[in-house]
Order: structure tokens, then C-alpha cells, then sequence
């Protein structure tokens, strides 16, 4: 302590939200994460003004990573939305853009914090009810019998993420790729609890996109060398052992006991003649394949590659629960004693294959797979970066289905359906909604009309280039017209979505402009497939931490910022 | 060597300001909260009172005095730490003025302090009588024969009070019914007859909750049995209650320990024989025919490749309490002291998916009235997590406050009234409390007053909320037990000194006002209104009568729901009276002196300056 700084005071600001430093800044962000938003988003390059590494994403949880906030509000909102991403893994922008705006149009709109909260809960639970109800017409039922509403929730999650470069054909071969694993993870038989299959993602760089496959069982890198030996492999089934701790032979593993050596004994030796023990046991005991999760002493490699048996060291932890749950083995921890028989498992059969410079060793499993390998490629690190995690984020998506069995319409036709409701909903029952909620009946439009003008800019955000935004006015479906089109008549093929194809005599307006409240009416037996869908639980919490984020931004009174 | 610094009255009173100018924007349902950005980067959101002045890192002695009354206070009822600063602003202020008024006549600093003597002594002396004869009685009233229905019970209505201070409507709406949820799964049935729930989750309550963020308040749950914010190390599926053993240190320490005390010799056979001491070890503890193995600490590879042949599920670094909490709870049986292993039964076992974590999950069979379940917390991120489990704490400390005062009343009553089931005594004692209510308003409705000391008098009650009801334990929140005691201070009876009475009197009405700061109007009616009530019980009138008018608004719901929300008087009895020996305790400081050197913790400051107490 021979320095002592004396203390500076906080920072404290009264009413946030009613200074226009804040809410330029708020408004900034927004502007900053809807042209982000969709499949025409842009990218967005963060790099340091000292130097150091440049980031190119649209992704919203590596963007409000890389970002700093000074503003507490901001900060706050950012943690929202990647605690969001971190368990849902879509919707991130959709969160953060929806939220700013429900801010912004109570601010513009003047409604009091604790008015705007309220009705902004109220509609909520309104939408929320609308959205799992059956009379719902943006909730499509995900039809398990064909790929289609698959392909399409893949679609619409993998073409979002623009850093992923992908030219549209090498776009449809990871949608199919992507689907293809999540359908082999799934069990086949549905008796009794079954548990999920795994799907490993081994990322190779410099290879073309289009080399990317899905493979059952699991691929290992095996070294040069060994793939002569590979090459005349006797077909399976093979017996395997897997360990987990070290076989190089150090003594790094007794822990603090003392030791004192006799000058006589040579450890060193005497470990290796304990690893050759165990060696000599596996080949006594017919093992096909022996593994370790870390490094294999050479001599007792040479000596099992001697006898015919594969060797594989250094797994890594990440693949060690992958290779037991496939292969039934169970990780042998100790080298002093013999190998339990029952600690054995089987691997159905062994392939060689060659990418590029890397010699890739597939394990078949013998039984049902529930393991699966999803091998992608593309150019240079970040795009692989980028695109692994999309198709993480892709297949945890189609794993929500299996619980929820619904997906969204997409391009924006959830948004501007749900708005045109609530608007009807609430003009019809403003009154006694306003009695209940305690305020006023023109507080509580002004806060429909916000919530409403919020829903309907996510869909006019999805277009970056100039075009039009309209929706109809039987079934509130998201239309877009190119800039030059001057008129409603020109040849719109299809709404956004796709479930809809344009008629003469559907009327239309513009999207955030003035038009009579109706109610979206369903669509009956269309034989068009929607092509865009949204996951529909990452929607509907994305909604719903949105409106609980923006609610407890309104309800900030006063911030205190320490500055020591 | 330390300055001195001399301490006015008006220095008092620009340093409470200070905290009140914080505070009062989060003053009740309709008031906002307060966001921190720590030095660390943290952020911290919060609308509670007691939580918004430990972050402001006060600097000034006084404040910091005046902090530490508000913590003593938060200990005991976890309740009104806002108005208590409202309360002691208005106090001081109004005690500026009365010198002021008197300024031109003999004043000095002494006279503050004469005043402040006063006000303590009215605190001993006085208070307790007049809460218990002006406002005890009316509350009972308010809620008997032909008053108030509270549907759904007290206990929503006084969770729904205490919750709607604290967070956001949204968040609010979803906690209270989750709250008394979970104290009907842990009592077990609707209405319980003991405080030992209520204890129980008072006391335990850090080792009954899980939080999980990222996901809305709205999946919030209670879940049955215990959980364990750690997921299992080796697991196996299985049915049925199961034997565990704890064990709170690593298996194969001893041998480590055998090893530094002496020396091993470096042989073929030594590393053989290590592993067959632990082998008999874990040999002796399958012989135990455990299938589930819980460990504060980490264990050796050895044990979980063990497990993993045996089939037998482990868990490590569990949290210690929780598993010392286990044990009590089903009386684990003591195996060994060293190393100390228990072992105890659970009804089930599973693993828990919460938000993107796993837990370990264990059902514990139910000992006397309580059942063991779990809070579930969530919320979209850390700071409104916090807060909900903020709340969800001082609930229950405002609950066991509430039940353990109300138990303590009708024990002093039972004392009073020792043998009640003589009828005859019995009589006597309601005539007797006649003649000496006289002045109040409380005998003006002998019927009920008979009937509700009786029950009070029979000692056990059927349900532990009807009774606190009828003991007139809760009122109304936004403000009704302040207008009553307002009330109760300038118009009934006589004793105490009027100096004091009138300037409690007018300091208190300050809470409520701030409270309804944004509608002055409102308030003022619902003051008239509840006045004019009160007018008509003393006549004798009952509610149901009055109801045909116009209707008490004081308790109606933050978001307008319609129920009626209460708040125990207890607390704000204690309430009244932390702030009375507060204001003691800031007007008998004469100087400030700022020293170099360390205090002792034994004083009252904290580490660098000093309260010279100076009376």
C-alpha cells in the first residue's frame, strides 16, 4: 500500500432513459443489430484502433462479445441477450432489436414506466396465448414424416449467418448435411427411455465446402505412418480398450507421497515392464483396438502394432464420453492391475479415409449409431469457425422440435401476423383490458400501438435493400416488393414465407402504416410449403425475454456508476 | 492528531436527504429500481432498500451510522429499510422545525437532544400500548365478521405486499403464486398448524433454491427434493429408494497420510500395494450395498472407475451444507468419525436438466411437517436473478417475524389468562378488558372481541394464517397502518408528552405520501375514506355495512388485480421503533473525530473514523 488513490465519487444519473445521450446510444445499437438482421444482413467488421485481430461476423453473440458498452443500460441489455443465445442458440437479434424498440416507442410514445411495463406484460401473455393456441395461423406443425419443415428450419438458420460465406449451393449441401446427422442421432426405438445420439463435429481447413459429410461411428486423425499398417486391416468386429489415463510411462500420476528410491531399482524400467504387462494382456485377450486418452509409451506402441493391434493416443477428453457411449467400453483408470473383462467394448469395423494431408480413421459402431461424425470444411479458419457453430446452433434448433413439435413462418409473416391480432385483439377489448391493468384507455392503445409498430419493424428490418415491406390484409402475411415496382399489382410470386401465393384482389398496405384492425384469417389447405421457418420455442422465450428485458430497462429510476 | 469535525442537526439532515433522494424513486409497486455498475464491471440491479445503501459505499460516519441501523433492522423483519430512511428524514426534519418554531426562546443543541430523549422514552414507554389498543384491534376488525374477505388466503396477499416493493409488476406477478407454492409443498398441506415451516425455510432457505439463467421467469418451478448444483460424475438409471453414503474427503487421503509419515521404499511391488489398501477400502464399501455416492470433494480416479464397474452413481464437490443438511434431515447414520462417512436413504435420484446445466437431483423423505422441495429460479440474466432470490429470502424472514411475534402475543395473553377453561374466569377477563378498553374503539363490538379472545385463549389454533388474521397481525398495505397510528398518536388518549406524539405523528404520514407520491390526490381520499371508517366502528357500525359506500382501495394490487395485498403490523411496529433509537443515536453525536489509527471492531464505526458519542 505505498500508494493510496483517494476514492473518486460515482456517477449517478436520474431517469436514464429520459436523456437523449442514452437514448441516441440505445437507438444506435438498434440500427447497429437490425442490419445485422436476416438473411441480407451485413457484416460487421470490429477491430481494435492499436491493431490486433479483426473480426467479421453478423452473429449476435460473437458481436456483443467483441463489443464494450459504456452505458450500464447497454451493458445490461447485452448480457440479456447472450444469457439468451448461450441457452437457445437463435433469436439473439430478434431479442435485442425487439426489446430496443418496445424502449424506444414507450419513450417516444411518453407512456409512464410502470403504464408501458403493464400493458407491455398484458400483450405478452396475450401473444404467448395466441401462439400456442390452435387457432394460430404462423405455428405450422412439424411434419416428422417428411424433411421438408426440417430442411426448412435448417434453411433459415444457416442462411442467416452471412459469415459463413456460403455460395447457395454450398449452403443447400450443408442444410443437408446438418439435417442427415441430427436424423441419425435420433434413436430408432422409441421404448422405454432412450438416450440421444451424439453428433461430433471434426472441423478440416483448406478443403472445399463441399467435401463436408456426415459419417457414423467416430473419426479419428490417425498418424501418417500407422495408414500402411491400416491398409490391411482384417474386417471387424474388433475388441477395444480404452484408457484414460496416461501410458507414457512418467511417474507425474503417484500424487505427494515421499519417495526413496533404492539405488538397485530403475522406476523407469519398472513402469515400462508394468505397461508391457498390460500391452501383453490385451494381446492375449484378442483387442483389436487400443486407445488412450492421452500419450502411449513408444515402446509399448511398437510392441502392440508388433502383434496387429490398431493404436490410437492422444483422444482427447472431448472424445472419450462419445467413445463409451459407442463402443460400451468402460475407461480403464489404473495401469497396475489386469484389465476387468467386463471393461471391454467392441467397435463394428475400422475405415481408412484421406482428406487432403489428413489420414482420418473412422470407427464403425457395432450396434445401432448413436454416434455420428459431422465432418465440415471450407476455406480459411474463421469462415470454419463461424460455420461449426452454425451448425451446432442448426442442430440444437432441430432438437427443440423433438419437444415442441412446431416451428414459426418465417421472413417476417410471424411478426406482421401477430401484430395484426394483437391490434384487433386489444381494440376490442381495450376497455376492460384498461380497468384490469389499472390504467388508462388511451395508455393502453398507445402501448398496443407500440408493441404493434415494434413487431412489424423486426419484419421490415429483414430487407436491407430499399424494398417495400407490405402486408395483407386477409391473413397478415409479410410481403416485399423490389424498389422500382411502384404498385401493389406487379407480379409478387409468393409471400415471404412461402405458404402463400399472391391473388388478384388481396388487399395490401404498407407495413407501420395506418389500416383497419382485422383478424389474420387462416390459411385453409394451401399446397404450397412454407420455405422459411423459425424455431418455435427460441421464439416464443426470445419474446418473452424481450419484453422482460425491455420492462426492466423502463423500470431503471436511477444509475449508479462506479468510476474507481 | 485528528480533526474534528463538529455535527449539526442540519448536517444530519443533508446526509439523510442524500440516502432519501436515492431511495424514494423505488418507494412501493409503482417506484423503479436503482442500476449499479460496480468498479469490477458487474452490474447490479435492485430496488431494495437495504441492498441499495450497502453498494453506495457511504464515506460519511453518519451515513454510515445510520446504515448500520438500517441493517439491524433488515436482520429482523427483512422489511421496510426504504421507509425506514423516509421515516427518519421527515423525523429529523421535523425536529429542525420545532427549533426553528422555538429558536427565538431558549434554544441550544441540547434541546435536539432532550427532544430526542423524549422521543426514545415515548418509544419505550408508549408505543407498544398504542399499537396494541388503536391498532391491533381495528386490524381484526377490518378482517372479521362482515369484513374483508382476503381470497386466496393471507399468505398470497401478504407475499403479494411484500414482493410488489421489491421487483417489477412482471416479475412479481410470477413470484408470489411460486412462493406460496413452495411453502405448501414444503408444509404439505393447505394450511398448516405450526411455524416450523416457516422456520425451517427461514433458516435453510440459501440450501433451497437453484438458479438458472437465460431462460424467462416464467419457468420458474418448485421441484420436489433436493438440488444439487452439481452434475454426476458417474451415473447409472435407477428406480427407488437407494442407500447413499457422504463422505466429506477424499477416499484415498489416509494413504497419501501414510505416506509422509513414513518413508516407502521404491519396489516392485509398493505401487501394488497402494492400490490394494484402497481396493480393500472400496471393497468394505460395497459391502454397504450403497448405490449412490455423494462427496463434498473431489475423489481419486480410482473411486470413479470403482463406481463405474459396480454400478453405483457418484457425485463430487457437492456443497457441504446441503449434504450436512441431508444427513440431519433423515438422521444419517454415523459409519466412522475418521474418515467421517455417513450413510442415509433417498427416495429417488435423477439428474436434472435446468437451462443449459445439469444437476444432480435427490428426493429425501419428509421429516415431521416439512418436505423438502427445491426453488427453481430463473430469470433472462444475473441481475433480475438476484433480486428474485433476494426477494425470495426476506419473505420468509418476513414471515417467521410475523409468526413468531403474533405466537409471542398470544403467549403473553395465555399468561395473562393462565387456566383459561375456567368460564367463569373467562368472563371475568372479557369484562375486565371492557372496563379498561373503555376509551378505544375495541369494545365497541363485544361480540367479536369475545369471540376472538376466546379462540386466542384456547392457545392451539387450526390454522396458523386465520389465526394471525384474527389476532389482527396484518393491514392493509399503502399506507393504512400509518393513517391509524397518525390517527391513534394525535386523538386517543392522553399519556406520553404531546411534543413527541405530534411530531411521530406527523413524520409517519410522510411514507405513505411518498409512496403515492405521483397521485397526492388519491391519497388523500383514501385517507379521508379510511377515517371516516374508522369513525363508524367506533359507533358500533361492522364493514359489511360500510361496504355498500365506498370501498377501500388501499390494498388493491400494484397491477390492479383486484385482491387485496397486506403487510404485517409487527414489522412496522419494529419499524417505527428502529428509527426512534436511530434518531437517538445520530442526535447524541456532538463531534466527529478522524483518526489515523485502527479501531477495534468492538466499536461501533468500521474502520477508519470514529463516533465520538458526546451526550
Amino acid at each position: 500500500m505505498s500508494r493510496v488513490c483517494k476514492k473518486r465519487p460515482s456517477l449517478c444519473t436520474d431517469e436514464p432513459l429520459a436523456q437523449t445521450e442514452v437514448l441516441q446510444k440505445l437507438s444506435l445499437l438498434r440500427h447497429m443489430l437490425s442490419s445485422c438482421y436476416g438473411p441480407f444482413g451485413r457484416l460487421k467488421q470490429i477491430h481494435n484502433n492499436v491493431g490486433g485481430h479483426v473480426l467479421t461476423t453478423s452473429t449476435s453473440s460473437v458481436l456483443l462479445k467483441a463489443l464494450t458498452f459504456s452505458e450500464p443500460l447497454l451493458k445490461l441489455m447485452a448480457t440479456f441477450v447472450t444469457n439468451h443465445i448461450s441457452r437457445f442458440g437463435d433469436c439473439g437479434l430478434f431479442t435485442g432489436i425487439f426489446c430496443i424498440g418496445l424502449i424506444e416507442n414507450a419513450e417516444k410514445l411518453n407512456l409512464g414506466a410502470a403504464a408501458a411495463s403493464r400493458v407491455y406484460k398484458q400483450l405478452l401473455k396475450e401473444s404467448v396465448r395466441y401462439l400456442t393456441s390452435d387457432c394460430c395461423g404462423c405455428k405450422v406443425e412439424v411434419d416428422f414424416s417428411s424433411i421438408h419443415s426440417l430442411m426448412a428450419l435448417a434453411h433459415s438458420v444457416i442462411t442467416s449467418k452471412r459469415a459463413c460465406m456460403l455460395t447457395p449451393d454450398e449452403a443447400q449441401h450443408i442444410i443437408s448435411i446438418t439435417v442427415q446427422a441430427f436424423l441419425q442421432s435420433v434413436p430408432c426405438d422409441s421404448s422405454g427411455r432412450t438416450c440421444f445420439g451424439r453428433t461430433v463435429t471434426v472441423p478440416l481447413q483448406g478443403q472445399p465446402v463441399r467435401d463436408s459429410a456426415v459419417f457414423s461411428g467416430l473419426l479419428v486423425e490417425v498418424s501418417m505412418q500407422q495408414s500402411e499398417e491400416l491398409q490391411r486391416l482384417r474386417p471387424g468386429p474388433y475388441k477395444i480398450v480404452l484408457f484414460s489415463t496416461s501410458l507414457s510411462g512418467d511417474l507425474s500420476e503417484i500424487g505427494e507421497a515421499k519417495l526413496k528410491m533404492h539405488t538397485e531399482v530403475n522406476p523407469e524400467g519398472a513402469l515400462l515392464d508394468q505397461l508391457l504387462l498390460l500391452g501383453e494382456q490385451a494381446v492375449r485377450d484378442g483387442v483389436g483396438l487400443f486407445a488412450c486418452q492421452k500419450v502411449i509409451h513408444p515402446v509399448l506402441q511398437h510392441y502392440l502394432r508388433e502383434h496387429g493391434l490398431v493404436v490410437i493416443e492422444r483422444l482427447g477428453a472431448a472424445l472419450m464420453e462419445p467413445f463409451v457411449q459407442m463402443t460400451g467400453a468402460i475407461m480403464v483408470e489404473s495401469l497396475y492391475s489386469p484389465v476387468l473383462d467386463k471393461a471391454y467394448g467392441q467397435v463394428g469395423g475400422l475405415h481408412v479415409y484421406r482428406r487432403g494431408s489428413k489420414e482420418l480413421l473412422q470407427l464403425l459402431p457395432s450396434g445401432e449409431p448413436a454416434v455420428s461424425t459431422l465432418l465440415l470444411c471450407h476455406r480459411n479458419e474463421t469462415m470454419l469457425d463461424e460455420l461449426k457453430v452454425t451448425c451446432q446452433r442448426a442442430e440444437h434448433i432441430l432438437r427443440l422440435t423433438l419437444k415442441e413439435p412446431y416451428a414459426l413462418l418465417g421472413g417476417g409473416c410471424t411478426e406482421t401476423m401477430l401484430s395484426a391480432y394483437i391490434r384487433y385483439m386489444s381494440q376490442s377489448k381495450a376497455f376492460q383490458a384498461a380497468t384490469a391493468l389499472n390504467c388508462s384507455h388511451s395508455q393502453f392503445l398507445l402501448g398496443t400501438e407500440a408493441f404493434c409498430c415494434s413487431l412489424q419493424s423486426m419484419a421490415s428490418s429483414l430487407n436491407h435493400g430499399g424494398q417495400h415491406c407490405l402486408m395483407d390484409l386477409t391473413h397478415a402475411h409479410h410481403w416485399v416488393t423490389a424498389v422500382d415496382m411502384d404498385s401493389q399489382t406487379s407480379a409478387l410470386l409468393s409471400c415471404s414465407c412461402g405458404l402463400m401465393k399472391d391473388r388478384p384482389g388481396l388487399g395490401k398496405t404498407y407495413v407501420n402504416t395506418e389500416y383497419r384492425s382485422f383478424f389474420p384469417a387462416l390459411i385453409e389447405k394451401s399446397d404450397c410449403q412454407p420455405r422459411l421457418l423459425d424455431s418455435f420455442t427460441a421464439k416464443l422465450s426470445a419474446l418473452n425475454v424481450a419484453v422482460e428485458m425491455a420492462c426492466l430497462v423502463l423500470d431503471v429510476k436511477y444509475t449508479i456508476k462506479d468510476v474507481n | 492528531m485528528c480533526e474534528a469535525e463538529a455535527v449539526s442537526l442540519q448536517a444530519c439532515i443533508s446526509v439523510v436527504g442524500a440516502l432519501e433522494c436515492v431511495v424514494r424513486r423505488c418507494v412501493g409497486p409503482d417506484g423503479g429500481s436503482v442500476l449499479f455498475t460496480k468498479d469490477t464491471g458487474e452490474i447490479v440491479i435492485t430496488r431494495h432498500g437495504q441492498r441499495i445503501l450497502t453498494m453506495l459505499h457511504l464515506d460519511h460516519p453518519m451515513a454510515r451510522m445510520v446504515l448500520e441501523c438500517v441493517c439491524a433492522h433488515d436482520r429482523i423483519t427483512a422489511d421496510g429499510s426504504k421507509s425506514f430512511i423516509l421515516l427518519l428524514a421527515a423525523l429529523l426534519r421535523g425536529i429542525r422545525d420545532s427549533a426553528n418554531r422555538r429558536h427565538n426562546a431558549s434554544w441550544s443543541p441540547a434541546t435536539n437532544r432532550k427532544l430526542a430523549n423524549q422521543l426514545l422514552a415515548f418509544c419505550w414507554k408508549e408505543l407498544d400500548d398504542i399499537i396494541a389498543h388503536d391498532v391491533v384491534p381495528y386490524a381484526s376488525f377490518l378482517f372479521g365478521f362482515g369484513g374483508y374477505r382476503l381470497e386466496g388466503g393471507v399468505l398470497p396477499a401478504l407475499v403479494e405486499g411484500y414482493v410488489a416493493g421489491r421487483v417489477a409488476t412482471g416479475q412479481a406477478e410470477i413470484l408470489t403464486p411460486l412462493l406460496c407454492e413452495f411453502y405448501k409443498k414444503v408444509s404439505h398441506e393447505q394450511d398448516s398448524t405450526t411455524v416450523e415451516p416457516i422456520t425451517f425455510l427461514h433458516s435453510n432457505f440459501p440450501l433451497l433454491y437453484a438458479k438458472v439463467s437465460g431462460l424467462p421467469a416464467g419457468c420458474s418451478q418448485v421441484v420436489k427434493g433436493l438440488v444439487l448444483a452439481c452434475d454426476w460424475s458417474v451415473w447409472r438409471e435407477a428406480e427407488g429408494p437407494v442407500k447413499a453414503l457422504v463422505i466429506c474427503e477424499s477416499l484415498d487421503k489416509p494413504l497419501v497420510a501414510i505416506g509422509d509419515s513414513m518413508s516407502i521404499c521404491f519396489q516392485q511391488d509398493w505401487l501394488l500395494r497402494s492400490e490394494s489398501a484402497m481396493k480393500q477400502r472400496l471393497a468394505r464399501l460395497l459391502c454397504l450395498q450403497v448405490s449412490v455416492v455423494l462427496s463434498s470433494v473431489k475423489q481419486p480416479e480410482c473411486v470413479l472407475e470403482w463406481a463405474r464397474l459396480n454400478g453405483v452413481c457418484v457425485l463430487e464437490c457437492c456443497d457441504s451444507e446441503q449434504l450436512d443438511l441431508l444427513c440431519e434431515f433423515n438422521a444419517a447414520e454415523m459409519l466412522s468419525v475418521q474418515p467421517m462417512l455417513r450413510v442415509t436413504t433417498l427416495t429417488f435420484y435423477s439428474r436434472l436438466q435446468l437451462g443449459g446445466c445439469r444437476y444432480a437431483h435427490l428426493g429425501v423423505s419428509p421429516n415431521g411437517s416439512v418436505h423438502i422441495h427445491t426453488l427453481v429460479l430463473c430469470a433472462p440474466a444475473s441481475g433480475p436473478l438476484e433480486q428474485s432470490v433476494c426477494v425470495s429470502q426476506g419473505v420468509f424472514t418476513m414471515l417467521q417475524h410475523l409468526c413468531l411475534s403474533v405466537l409471542r402475543m398470544r403467549e403473553q395473553s395465555n399468561d395473562t389468562v393462565s387456566l383459561s377453561d375456567s368460564h367463569q374466569y373467562q368472563i371475568e377477563r372479557d369484562s375486565d378488558s371492557l372496563t379498561h378498553d373503555q376509551p378505544h374503539m375495541s369494545t365497541t363490538l363485544p361480540d367479536q372481541s369475545q369471540s376472538s379472545s376466546l379462540d386466542q385463549s384456547q392457545g392451539s389454533i387450526k390454522d396458523l394464517w386465520a389465526g394471525i388474521l384474527k389476532a389482527g397481525g396484518v393491514l392493509p398495505v399503502g399506507g393504512a397502518f400509518e393513517v391509524l397510528l397518525h390517527h391513534s398518536l394525535l386523538h386517543c388518549g392522553n399519556h406520553g408528552d404531546l411534543e413527541s406524539r405530534s411530531l411521530l405523528a406527523k413524520a409517519i404520514l410522510s411514507v405513505p405520501r411518498s409512496l403515492h407520491s405521483h397521485r397526492p390526490r388519491y391519497f388523500l381520499q383514501q385517507q379521508a375514506q379510511l377515517m371516516s371508517k374508522l369513525q363508524l366502528l367506533k359507533q358500533g357500525h361492522t364493514l359489511s355495512e360500510l361496504r355498500s359506500g365506498s370501498d377501500l382501495r388501499f390494498g388493491l394490487g400494484p397491477a390492479g388485480t383486484g385482491s387485496l395485498s397486506v403487510e404485517p403490523i409487527c414489522s412496522k411496529h419494529q419499524l417505527v421503533m428502529s428509527v426512534l433509537q436511530c434518531v437517538n443515536r445520530l442526535l447524541c453525536v456532538g463531534t466527529i473525530l478522524h483518526t489515523r489509527t485502527p479501531l477495534y471492531r468492538t466499536l461501533t464505526a468500521s474502520t477508519e473514523d470514529s463516533e465520538e458519542e458526546d451526550v
